[in-house]
């Protein structure tokens, strides 16, 4: 509506990309979830070859992979909603309020490692008085593809 | 402009049924047609003329000066306009209505907006049991609108809510919001036993507490709820003390887990 619409006409493929590598950060409110996650995307932009695709980088509303309905492939992720922590299985303790989601796209399985890297790094530094309490991120029985980062692996 | 009022000559000798006395099926009507309007709820005839003394004007506001236990069905059916009643009522008060504000100054009965599906209803005392729930053998209660208690309410308030709000400003008897399809209410005082008693979907505020919560809700934690906060701000152009409590820190209990358990039971942190 602004005027024009302007995109690339032709778009080359790559089959070594890798979608869907994500961080999930919990704190004890929103507030201090928020500020660790923002310091770990501006992280992660610094990165070359990856791309966090939600806006600001940050999903908040998280999704697994499967659901108990046939039509749809991904549904809340409710082990990780506090605000569901006595209804479902939960994967969270009394001491987190607030999960905030990075996802990461990135050109290389590489880059995607390294991203979460900087992610993780960011976080950290940020430390548990002002940021987050936990980190995780969502493996989802494997289902979710064939590239698994282990945080432990990428602690810095 | 002035109202139609109906101001009470002595207690009536029976219950009245004073559902035909609503705006719509007044306008129009000369002094002589209304006064004839029977009331009866037994074999012995009662017109209106006999129980109230009837004072011309426009029908779009209704007032009653006087009221009692045996006033039953007032503004039943309500779509639109205004019904006044200086006193208390009987059971049924604003059944099914549509649309309009009904305004008891004084105590409800039993069923007191009850199947209401729009409109605003509010009851400055107290109001018996069932409030806005359904008669028997209907499946839902209250359907939409406002519904506000300045007082206390019975057992069972807001049973087999469906839509719209309930606010009770003091305290509710047991089992409130018992059987909830969804909706919210909001209880300013003490909840007796069981709030929430086998809910599916719904919100349930206890102000403050109740006298035993339910074994089948799950404790989700407290946190500061964005959804709270936007009711709050509906709340508050009717009830400023409840809207406050929807403003705390809220500790959510999930349920009833008994029965399909998406509702939910928001109790305020000190």
């Amino acid at each position: 509506m602004d005027g024009e619409f302007v995109c690339e006409s032709t778009a080359w493929m790559t089959k070594r990309a890798v979608g869907g590598g994500n961080l999930l950060i919990m704190g004890a409110t929103p507030e201090k979830t928020l500020a660790a996650t923002e310091a770990a995307v501006e992280a992660m932009r610094a990165v070359p070859d990856v791309i966090m695709p939600f806006p600001g980088g940050i999903v908040r509303s998280g999704s697994k992979v499967g659901s108990k309905y046939k039509g749809a492939s991904a549904s809340t992720n409710d082990a990780y909603c506090p605000t569901l922590k006595g209804a479902v299985e939960s994967a969270l303790g009394p001491e987190i309020g607030s999960v905030l989601e990075i996802v990461i796209d990135g050109l290389t399985s590489a880059a995607v490692a390294d991203a979460m890297r900087a992610g993780l790094a960011a976080i950290i530094a940020l430390g548990p008085e002002r940021g987050a309490l936990r980190v995780g991120a969502g493996n989802y029985g494997g289902k979710l593809g064939r590239h698994h980062y282990r945080l432990k692996d990428l602690l810095p | 402009m002035k109202p139609l009022t109906f101001a009470l000559r002595a207690a009536p000798p029976q219950r009245l049924d004073l559902s035909p006395l609503t705006p719509a099926n007044l306008a129009g009507k000369p002094m002589s047609d209304i006064a004839g309007l029977e009331l009866q709820t037994t074999r012995e005839r009662v017109m209106a003329g006999d129980v109230f003394h009837i004072r011309m004007g426009e029908a779009d506001t209704v007032v009653f000066e006087g009221g009692g236990e045996r006033f039953d069905r007032v503004g039943a059916q309500l779509a639109a306009g205004t019904i006044m009643v200086e006193g208390g009522v009987g059971v049924e008060a604003g059944r099914a209505m549509r649309g309009g504000r009904l305004t008891i100054r004084g105590d409800a009965g039993a069923f007191a907006g009850s199947g209401m599906k729009g409109g605003v209803l509010e009851i400055a005392g107290s109001a018996g049991e069932r409030l806005a729930g359904p008669l028997s053998g209907e499946t839902i209660g209250m359907a939409g609108g406002l519904l506000i208690v300045r007082g206390d309410a019975g057992a069972r308030a807001a049973d087999r809510l469906r839509r719209g709000v309930v606010l009770i400003e003091g305290r509710a008897g047991a089992y409130a919001g018992s059987r909830m399809i969804a909706g919210t209410l909001a209880i300013g005082g003490e909840a007796g036993d069981l709030p929430g008693y086998l809910m599916g979907r719904g919100t349930i505020l206890l102000g403050g507490g109740a006298t035993l919560l339910s074994p089948t809700f799950g404790d989700c934690g407290e946190h500061d709820l964005v959804a709270a906060r936007i009711i709050a701000e509906y709340v508050a152009r009717e009830s400023a003390a409840l809207a406050e409590r929807f403003r705390r820190r809220l500790r959510r209990l999930a349920g009833d887990l008994a029965a399909l358990g998406k509702g939910e039971i928001l109790l305020p942190t000190a």
